[in-house]
C-alpha cells in the first residue's frame, strides 16, 4: 500500500508538470516576467529553478517528511492548509453519508417490502433523481427554494457571515459549540448543514436504496427467509432480523464507493455554498494552477481513498460471520 | 368419506377434502393440485409419495398457506379450524406452532448470518410472546440438547456453516418442535443427507414423534424410507392421489399400476434383477393434462376407457386406489 | 424436488422484453429525440446560441421559453445546443475509454503473468483517486477547455472497463471450450476475437450506458469549476455557472439543470432496463476492489 501512495504521489506530480501553462505568472503577475531579476528570484524561491527530476526528488523526500510544499496561493504551507479545511469537509460528507444511510435504508426496505406496488415505484424513482441530479445544480435549487423564496434556511456558509466561530476542538462547528455549551451556535451551524447535506445525501440515497432494494428481494428469494415464514414468523421479523441482516451486507462494501462519490459532490457543493472545505480549496487550486496545492489535495483524496477502502474490508469482516472465522 | 383405509374411528388432526391448488402462469392456468383428500391421525406417521411434479409438495404448501401466486380452493381443517382462506394473522400463528414444516435443503434454510440460539429464539419468542430472552435462550440449548446435538450450549453460540449437514437438519427439526406442534411436516428431510446420517434423522423424527404424540406427514420419493417409518402412505401422481393405505398392505399388494411401477423399481436382495427397471415415459406436466387418467400414456395396463374419464378413489383389496383397470387382487408379479 | 412455492418456470417469454416497457421506452424516446435536436439544430435554430437577440434577463415568456441570459441571449435555445457538446463529448469519452479499457483489461487478463501485474498496478493507482480531483487536476495541467477535459475524463474513465475485460476475460479464458479450441490449433488472436470478446460485451453494454450520463454530469462538473467548456460556449455546466452569477435569475440555471436531469435520467433508465435484461448484478463494487 505504501507503494501506492508513492505512485499516486508520483503521477500527480508528472501530471502536473506537464502543464504548458506557466506558473510563474501567477507566482508573479503578468508583469514581473519580463524582469529577469524578479522570475530568477521567484523561481529560486519556489523551486522551479532545478531541472524537473530533482524537483520530483526533493518533492518526495518532502512529502514523506509531511510536507507538501506551499501554496502559491494562499502562501501558506498546504498541508497546513488542509489540516485547517478538512473539518469543514468531514463535518459536511460525515452528516450527508448518515442522511444517505438513514434514508437510503428505509427507502431501499420501503420499496422491496411493496414490490412493484405504488410506494416501490415513487421510492425508486426518487432515488434515480438522487442519482441523476447534478450535484451543485441541485445545491442551487434548495438554495433558491429554501433560502431566496420561503426563506426557511440559512443561506451560504457554514454560518452567518457576521457570526463567530466557536473556538476550535474537533474543527466540526456543531461539536465544537456543543462543548463550549454554546446552544445558538449549535442550532446556527446545524441550519447551515441542513441543505447541503441533503443535496450531498440525496446522490447517496439513490446509491443505497437501490442496492438495499434489489439485495433485499435477493434474500427474499433465499431458503432460510421460506422457512423463517413456514415458522410463523411475522413479516417484520422476517425482514428486520433475518433479511436485512444479510442485505445489508453488500452495503457495507458500497460505502468505499459511496466516499468517493461524496468527494466527488464535496467539491461541487462546497463551490455552491461557499463551503470553506477541501473541496472548494481544490477548485480554488484548479482554477488558479497553483500546482502544490492541486497536488496536496490530489494526494489526500487518494489517501482517503486508500483508508475507506481498508476500513470498509474491516468492517465487513467483521459483519460476515463467515468471513470472520475462516 | 374418510380416505383413512384402515377405520380405526380416530378423529383426525388434519382433515383435506378436495384440495385443488392452481398457479397462474404466462401460459395459462396451471393446476399442480387437482383435488385431493386425505386425513392425518394424530400420532402416526403418513407418507406422502411421488415423483418431482406430483404435487405432493405443493398440497402442504398450501394448506399453511404457503403458496405464491397461485388459487387455492377446498377445505383443510386442522384440529376444528379451516385452514384454507384463513386470514394471514391467524395462519400465522398456526404455522411454525401447531403445524411445524421441515424443509429439504438444511444448507440453505439456516440464516448464515445469525447464531443457532437467536434463530431458535426468533420462533419460540413469534409464538410465545411472553417469553423472555434469557428463558427463551435457554430452551433454545434444552432443544438442541433434544435433537442429540452434544455441547448444546456451545452450539448454540454458533453459526449455521460451522455445522454439518446432518447437524443442520437437527437444529430444523429442533426448530420445528420449539412449540410443541401437533403436526410436523417433513418435505424430504433426508433427501440431501448422506445415508447413515438419513437413518438417524428419520429415527430422530420417529423418537420425537412418540415422545410427544405428533403427527409426521413425511414427503417424500424415496421408497425406502417410506418403508421404514410409515403408518400409512398416500401415493400421488399428477395432482391426485392415486393410491392410499396402510403401509405393509400397499407395499405387499399395490393395486394402482403407478405404485406398483414404483416399487417394481426398487432393487431387491432376494430376486434377480438381469434389467434395471423403471417405468416409461415421464412425468406428465400440469399444463399438458390428458383427459382421463393422467397415468394412462405410461401405463402397461391401458385401456380405451382409461383416456375418457379420470378414475376415482375405490376400495381395493386393503388399499384405496384410483384405477378402472385392475388385475384380481393386484398382487405381485 | 425442492419444495415449489412459486409459480412453474415460464417455457417462453410471451411478454415484451425490458427494453420497450414503461421507464426504458421513455428513456429511449428521450435519447432519439436528444440525438435527433443535437443533430439538426443548426438547421432550424431560430437564433444563435452566442448573438444576443433580447432584453437582458428577460423571464419566461411565449417568445423566449425559459427567457434571457445576461447577454441577452435566449437560454432555451441555448440550452438546446449544449446538447451540441456535451452528447459527441461523453460519447468520445466512453468509447475511448472503452477500447483503451478493454486493450489493457483483455491483455491482463489473457496473458496474466507481469504484464497483468503491470497494468493492473496503473489501473489500481488510477483507481485510487476520486475520479473528479484527478480529472480537475489534468484538465487544469493541461490547461481549462473542453478538449483538455475529453482527455482528462478518458484518462479518468478507462480503467473501470479494464477492470471489467480483464475478469470477463480470465472468466471465460477458464471455460473449456477455450481449452478445445487451444487443443485444435486455433490461434490466440482468433480465440479473442471469436469466443471472449463477444461474450463480454454485455456487461461492457450495460455499464457504457450507464456511464454515459455519469460523463455528462462529469462534464457538467468540470465546467461549472471552470475548468471544461467556458463561456460563451452554451454547455450546461457552463450556464449553470452563469445561472449561479445571477441567482434570482432562476431560469437560466433551470433550463441547463432540466437538460442535464433529462439525459441523465434517460440513460440510467435504459441502462436499468438492459441490465434487468442481461441480469447482470451491479459492477459498482467493481470498481473499488483490487482483486
Amino acid at each position: 500500500m505504501p507503494l501506492l501512495l508513492l505512485g499516486i504521489a508520483s503521477i500527480v506530480f508528472i501530471v502536473s508538470r506537464l502543464t504548458p501553462a506557466d506558473p510563474l505568472v501567477q507566482i508573479i503577475g503578468e508583469r514581473n516576467l519580463s524582469n529577469p531579476e524578479v522570475v530568477a528570484a521567484a523561481k529560486a524561491q519556489w523551486g522551479l529553478d532545478s531541472p524537473v527530476p530533482v524537483q520530483y526528488v526533493k518533492y518526495m523526500k518532502n512529502l514523506v517528511q509531511g510536507d507538501m510544499g506551499t501554496s502559491f496561493s494562499t502562501r501558506k504551507p498546504v498541508f497546513d492548509d488542509l489540516v485547517d479545511r478538512l473539518p469543514a469537509t468531514l463535518e459536511l460528507t460525515f452528516t450527508a453519508m448518515v442522511i444517505g444511510l438513514v434514508f437510503g435504508v428505509g427507502l431501499g426496505v420501503l420499496a422491496a417490502r411493496n414490490r412493484n406496488r405504488i410506494v416501490d415505484h415513487i421510492a425508486r424513482f426518487f432515488a434515480l433523481i438522487g442519482s441523476s441530479l447534478p450535484a451543485f445544480w441541485a445545491g442551487l435549487l434548495v438554495l433558491y427554494v429554501f433560502y431566496a423564496k420561503l426563506g426557511w434556511l440559512p443561506g451560504p456558509g457554514r454560518l452567518d457571515p457576521r457570526a463567530t466561530e466557536p473556538d476550535r476542538i474537533t474543527g466540526f462547528f456543531t461539536i465544537d459549540s456543543l462543548l463550549h455549551g454554546d446552544f445558538s451556535t449549535f442550532r446556527a451551524a446545524l441550519a447551515h448543514l441542513i441543505l447541503p447535506a441533503s443535496v450531498l445525501g440525496w446522490g447517496v440515497v439513490g446509491i443505497v436504496s437501490r442496492l438495499v432494494r434489489a439485495s433485499l428481494l435477493d434474500e427474499f428469494s433465499m431458503e432460510y427467509v421460506k422457512v423463517a415464514r413456514a415458522m410463523g414468523l411475522r413479516e417484520r421479523t422476517v425482514v428486520n432480523s433475518h433479511a436485512l441482516r444479510n442485505a445489508l451486507l453488500p452495503t457495507i462494501t458500497i460505502v468505499a464507493f459511496t466516499f468517493a462519490f461524496l468527494l466527488t459532490g464535496a467539491v461541487l457543493t462546497e463551490t455552491v455554498f461557499t463551503w470553506p472545505g477541501v473541496g472548494s480549496y481544490a477548485v480554488n487550486a484548479s482554477r488558479s494552477l497553483d500546482f502544490p496545492a492541486i497536488i496536496g489535495v490530489t494526494i489526500l483524496g487518494g489517501f482517503a481513498f486508500l483508508m475507506t477502502n481498508l476500513i470498509t474490508d474491516i468492517i465487513y469482516a467483521f459483519a460476515d460471520p463467515r468471513i470472520r472465522l475462516s | 368419506m374418510t380416505v383413512n383405509g384402515t377405520g380405526t374411528g380416530q378423529v383426525p388432526i388434519l382433515q383435506v377434502r378436495d384440495l385443488r391448488v392452481t398457479f397462474n402462469t404466462p401460459d395459462g392456468p396451471a393446476p399442480a393440485v387437482r383435488g385431493v383428500s386425505l386425513d392425518v391421525l394424530p400420532g402416526e406417521t403418513l407418507a406422502v409419495v411421488g415423483e418431482s411434479g406430483s404435487g405432493k409438495s405443493v398440497t402442504m404448501l398450501a394448506i399453511l398457506g404457503l403458496v405464491q401466486g397461485a388459487r387455492v380452493t377446498g377445505s383443510a381443517v386442522f384440529d376444528g379450524t379451516e385452514l384454507v382462506g384463513l386470514d394471514t394473522g391467524r395462519l400465522r400463528s398456526i404455522r411454525g406452532a401447531k403445524v411445524s414444516m421441515i424443509f429439504q435443503d438444511p444448507m440453505t434454510s439456516l440464516n448464515p448470518v445469525l447464531t443457532i440460539g437467536r434463530q431458535l429464539s426468533l420462533v419460540m419468542r413469534a409464538h410465545q410472546p411472553h417469553l423472555s430472552k434469557q428463558a427463551a435462550a435457554q430452551r433454545a440449548i434444552e432443544l438442541v440438547d433434544r435433537v442429540a446435538i452434544s455441547q448444546a450450549a456451545r452450539r448454540c453460540e454458533s453459526y449455521p456453516h460451522e455445522l454439518s449437514g446432518g447437524m443442520r437438519q437437527r437444529i430444523m427439526i429442533a426448530m420445528a418442535i420449539a412449540n410443541n406442534p401437533a403436526v410436523l411436516i417433513a418435505d424430504e428431510p433426508t433427501t440431501a443427507l448422506d445415508v447413515t446420517v438419513q437413518a438417524q434423522i428419520m429415527e430422530l423424527l420417529d423418537e420425537l414423534r412418540r415422545e410427544s404424540g405428533l403427527a409426521l406427514v413425511l414427503i417424500t420419493h424415496d421408497l425406502g424410507v417410506v418403508a421404514g417409518a410409515a403408518d400409512r402412505v398416500a401415493v400421488m401422481y399428477a395432482g391426485r392421489i392415486a393410491e392410499t393405505g396402510s403401509v405393509l398392505p400397499l407395499f405387499e399388494a399395490p393395486a394402482h399400476p403407478y405404485t406398483r411401477g414404483l416399487l417394481d423399481c426398487l432393487p431387491r436382495l432376494d430376486i434377480r434383477h438381469d434389467v434395471q427397471v423403471s417405468i416409461p415415459g415421464v412425468a406428465v406436466s400440469p399444463l399438458s393434462l390428458p383427459p382421463g387418467c393422467p397415468f394412462a400414456p405410461r401405463c402397461s395396463y391401458a385401456i380405451e376407457s382409461c383416456d375418457l374419464a379420470e378414475p376415482v378413489l375405490t376400495q381395493h383389496g386393503d388399499t384405496m386406489a384410483a384405477c378402472d383397470v385392475l388385475t384380481g387382487a393386484g398382487t405381485r408379479r | 424436488m425442492t419444495s415449489t412455492i412459486e409459480a412453474p418456470p415460464r417455457r417462453r417469454r410471451r411478454r415484451r422484453p425490458p427494453w420497450l416497457r414503461g421507464p426504458a421506452l421513455v428513456g429511449l424516446i428521450t435519447l432519439v429525440l436528444w440525438v435527433l435536436v443535437a443533430l439538426t439544430l443548426p438547421l432550424w435554430s431560430p437564433s444563435d446560441p452566442l448573438d444576443p437577440v433580447a432584453d437582458r434577463l428577460l423571464s419566461p415568456s411565449w417568445s423566449h421559453l425559459m427567457g434571457t441570459d445576461a447577454l441577452g441571449r435566449d437560454v432555451f435555445i441555448r440550452a438546446l445546443w449544449g446538447a451540441r457538446i456535451s452528447l459527441p463529448v461523453s460519447a468520445i469519452v466512453i468509447v475511448s475509454s472503452v477500447i483503451l479499457g478493454t486493450v489493457v483489461g483483455a491483455a491482463a487478463g489473457f496473458f496474466g503473468g507481469w504484464i497483468d501485474a503491470v497494468l493492473m498496478r496503473a489501473v489500481d493507482i488510477t483507481m485510487a483517486f476520486p475520479p473528479i480531483l484527478l480529472a480537475m487536476a489534468i484538465t487544469a495541467s493541461l490547461g481549462p477547455g473542453i478538449r483538455n477535459a475529453l482527455i482528462a475524463m478518458v484518462l479518468v474513465w478507462w480503467p473501470i472497463y479494464a477492470r471489467l475485460l480483464r475478469a470477463q476475460v480470465i472468466a471465460v479464458k477458464q471455460r473449456e471450450f477455450v481449452e478445445s479450441a487451444h487443443a485444435i490449433g486455433a490461434s490466440r488472436w482468433l480465440i479473442v476475437r471469436r469466443y471472449i470478446l463477444p461474450m463480454s460485451y454485455t456487461p461492457v453494454l450495460v455499464n457504457a450506458t450507464m456511464d454515459f450520463g455519469q460523463v455528462v454530469l462529469l462534464t457538467a462538473s468540470l465546467s461549472f469549476i471552470g475548468l471544461g467548456a467556458r463561456p460563451p460556449s452554451p454547455e450546461w455546466g457552463a450556464m449553470i455557472t452563469e445561472g449561479a452569477t445571477n441567482f434570482y435569475q432562476w431560469w437560466i440555471a433551470a433550463a441547463a439543470g432540466i437538460a442535464i436531469l433529462l439525459v441523465v435520467l434517460a440513460f440510467n433508465f435504459v441502462g436499468d432496463a438492459l441490465r434487468d435484461t442481461f441480469d447482470v448484478k451491479d459492477l459498482g463494487d467493481m470498481k473499488d476492489s483490487g482483486r
